[in-house]
Order: structure tokens, then sequence, then C-alpha cells
């Protein structure tokens, strides 16, 4: 049987009588693998490696030439006569055995309100970071943690190549006797949730309005006395946002025709010393108001003016297409402008309704928001 | 093997010893065969094998026949395998 520890070799006899041959080799416990006759008088068979000079020794009149050696000795062979692919291999380890020393990634799990930041900052702080060949302690680092950060009740730390996992768990809520219930600040429809603590006043794929409470302080006895714990959650839900303008098709303007009255008092306090006051007979008109304190402490003197300027109507005719690019454009800023890094924009649409009078411009942000308390 | 040599030596009568004295062919399909106890090799090539066993010749007759292994005791042929006979019982047959 083959097995992969040997070398073979594949060779070629080429003369006559080859059958009393191979019987020569089976006699003396040569074992030969896939004998094919290719002419009447050229065999190719396979052979252990072991076996060659026995069947050069026995093959006085036969020409014999090696094929082909095979096996994973002689590949390993081969690999090791290519010089390039062996330093290529050393180089490789060595690599790969220095790269292993250094941290190029920090993992940190368990945290619920904690940014992971606070934690890599304190890692920082403590000397590790990332690229780095970071040799701690895990107990100093541990202990160094607790007392850095605030809010973790547990942490440990542990390398896995060049993974650093830093694991947390994070302090339970604070008892705080004026707790108030946590209240939507939009619409939305909760996803997802995981209460910490408190009590939860929806359900998955609930639709909350606006200013409903979503989640009450949980109420614990402690000593006998009542506290209340901070609501603590994490909510995924969907809101919305939108934008709307309204575009007239004709539109009233009032146009001034430079014509104007004006009216003015002195007054000290309220005695009016002179007064020129004038009747307003325009149909249309702008008022312009001044009042202006003339005169030191001793003498408040106001002088106070009215202006009219008459104004004519004047009706244009707007032209929704050519004003319709900019329309929407701005809402969409507008709208964009209402969402916050929490806020992850899913879907944007835009809606123009066209009225007898009047075309209404919407534009509807679809937004995913995890709420962290 | 020795189990299935004991049941073909019970079956046919024969005693144990010269049970495993004997030629044994086992066929697989019409692609392997393999034969057991042989003495030697006679003919060789691709379409017709003979082989001397114990008082007989075995003939493989076939198409792109090839010896997969070869050892003292033991010969697996491969390719398409027409007919396996034993070449003096046949003249027998042919005679009568």
């Amino acid at each position: 049987m083959r097995t992969p520890r040997n070398n073979y070799t594949t060779i070629t006899i080429k003369g006559l009588n080859l059958e009393r041959y191979i019987n020569e080799l089976r006699d003396k416990d040569v074992e030969i693998f896939n004998i094919r006759r290719t002419t009447y008088n050229t065999i190719s068979m396979v052979i252990r490696d072991r076996d060659l000079k026995l069947v050069n020794d026995n093959a006085s009149k036969l020409d014999i030439a090696v094929e082909e050696h095979y096996g994973v000795i002689e590949s390993i062979r081969r690999l090791v006569s290519r010089v390039g692919i062996v330093i290529g291999v050393i180089i490789s380890i060595a690599m790969i055995i220095v790269l292993n020393m250094f941290t190029l990634h920090i993992q940190v799990v368990g945290l619920e309100t904690i940014e992971t930041t606070v934690v890599i900052d304190a890692l920082h702080s403590y000397g590790i970071s990332r690229w780095k060949i970071n040799h701690f302690v895990p107990e100093d680092l541990n202990n160094y943690l607790l007392s850095t950060i605030d809010g973790i009740s547990l942490v440990s730390t542990k390398s896995f190549g060049t993974t650093l996992v830093v694991n947390v768990k994070e302090k339970s809520s604070k008892l705080n006797d004026n707790a108030v219930p946590y209240t939507a600040p939009f619409n939305m429809i909760i996803k997802d949730y995981e209460i910490y603590s408190g009590i939860a006043n929806f359900e998955k794929n609930s639709i909350i309005k606006k200013g409903d409470i979503i989640i009450y302080p949980e109420e614990i006895v402690e000593d006998g006395v009542l506290h209340l714990l901070e609501p603590r959650a994490k909510i995924h839900a969907t809101i919305w946002h939108s934008a709307s303008a309204v575009v007239y098709k004709e539109e009233t303007i009032y146009e001034r025709t430079g014509n104007k009255i004006k009216s003015y008092t002195y007054s000290l306090g309220n005695l009016n010393v002179i007064n020129r006051s004038r009747d307003n007979t325009f149909n249309y008109y702008e008022v312009e108001t001044k009042q202006q304190c003339i005169g030191a402490s001793l003498l408040p003197l106001v002088y106070t003016s009215t202006t009219y300027f008459e104004t004519t109507p004047k009706v244009i005719q707007n032209d929704f297409n050519s004003i319709k690019e900019k329309i929407i454009a701005d809402l969409t800023e507008s709208v964009y402008n209402k969402t916050n890094s929490s806020q992850q924009v899913i879907d944007e649409t835009l809606d123009i309704i066209e009225l007898a009078d009047k075309y209404i411009v919407n534009v509807y942000l679809e937004c995913n928001w995890d709420i962290y308390l | 093997m020795i189990n299935f040599l004991k049941e073909i030596a019970d079956v046919a009568n024969l005693p144990l010893e010269e049970a495993n004295r004997v030629v044994a062919v086992t066929m697989l399909s019409n692609r392997a065969v393999m034969i057991n106890n042989y003495k030697k090799i006679l003919t060789y090539n691709d379409s017709h094998v003979v082989l001397k066993v114990v008082d007989d010749e075995l003939v493989v007759d076939g198409k792109d026949i090839a010896i997969k292994q070869l050892t003292k005791q033991d010969i697996y042929l491969v390719g398409d395998i027409a007919r396996v006979y034993f070449a003096k019982e046949v003249k027998k047959y042919e005679d009568a």
C-alpha cells in the first residue's frame, strides 16, 4: 500500500520479455504500482525510492529511465532547495512572532451607558495603546481602571494574541428620590429595547407620541424607606423629521409709490410739547416708527415720529419650476439640521402637492435612533 | 479475509489449508479485479493478462488494463474488464 511518508519514483522500462523482469522484481519483494504498457516493448511503473537500486541492478539488458520523483519527503527536499522560498518563510515566521507581541486591537465589552472612549483614554493614561508592545500585570491594570473610571463595578483584562479584551461591568442605577419618568422627546415607534432599571410603559413596536411617558422610575425599599431608582435603558426606535414650504402660484406684493405722510411729537414725560400729527389717508401703506431721546437726564425730551408710506398692490405669478430645486435644497438642509449624531437616517422622502392656488413641498426623514439613559 | 476463506472453504467442501493455497479472485463490477495466490505473470498487455496459478492459467481480457499494485501474493488489475476465466478449464469444456 502506498503511504505518504515514502518517496516514489516513476520509471519507464524498455526492452523485451518484460513480464519475466516484473516476476523477478516481485520475487525480490519489490512492491510495484501502476504498471502500464505503453508500447509492445515499453512499460511504466511506480516503485519506492529505496527499491530503485535493486531495480537498476536487475535490469541488465533493459533501458531504465527515471521519469519523476514524488512524495512528501521529495516535496520537502525540493522546497528546501529553493533558497528564496526558505528565506521568505523564515522572514514571515519572524514577522508573525514579532507582530504578535504588539497590541493591534483593543476591544471593550459590557459597556451600557459609559462611552468606549472613556475606557480607551484610561488605558492610554496607564500606558497601553495600539501598535505598541504592551507589558502589563492584569491585576494592576484592573485596579487602575476601577479607580480611574466612575461607574464600573468590575473589570477584567486579557490579551488574546494581538487583541486586548477589556470586560467591564457597570454599577447598577443610582438611587435618586427626585427621579422623574422619562418622556418621549419625539413621535416614535419602538423597535427594540433593554431596560436596566425602571418600569417600561411600552412594548416592542409600540407607537409613542411626543410627551408620552415611556419609563417610570423603579421603587425599591431599603432599610424600610422607599427610594426611587433612576430609569436606565437602551432603546432603539424609529423617528421622523420633516420640513415643509408653501409656494403660492399668485402672490400679491405691495410696492411703495413714493408718497408718505409723516407725524411727529416732542414729549416730556406724558406731556406733548410739540405735536405735529397728520391723518393717514392712504388705502394701502406701510408704517415706520422711530423714537429718540434728546437731551440730558435734566431735560428728557423724547422725539417720536410715525411715517406712513403709500403702497400699491401688485399681483405676481410665481414660476414654481424655476425655484423648485432651491426650495427642495433648502428644505433638505433644514430637515437634516434637525438630526443629531445619535440618529441614523434610513430613508428620505420628497413630496410635492399641487393645489388650486399653491404648491406644498414636504421633505421627510425616517431615522433610527438609539437612546441610552 | 480469513473468515471469508473459511466460509468459502466450508461451502466448497475444501480444507482450510487448501483454501489458503488456491487462487482467489475478487471482482468489483467490471472496473477492478484482485487476484490472490497467483504464481507469476505470463503475459501482460493492456487488453490481455495471463497469470500462472496453481494447476491452471487465469486469463483476464478487457481494455486499458493496468496493474494497480503488484506484490508477491496479490495483484490488482484495473480497467475495463470483459472476461475472467481459467484457460485450461475452458479448453476442457471446448474439447468436450
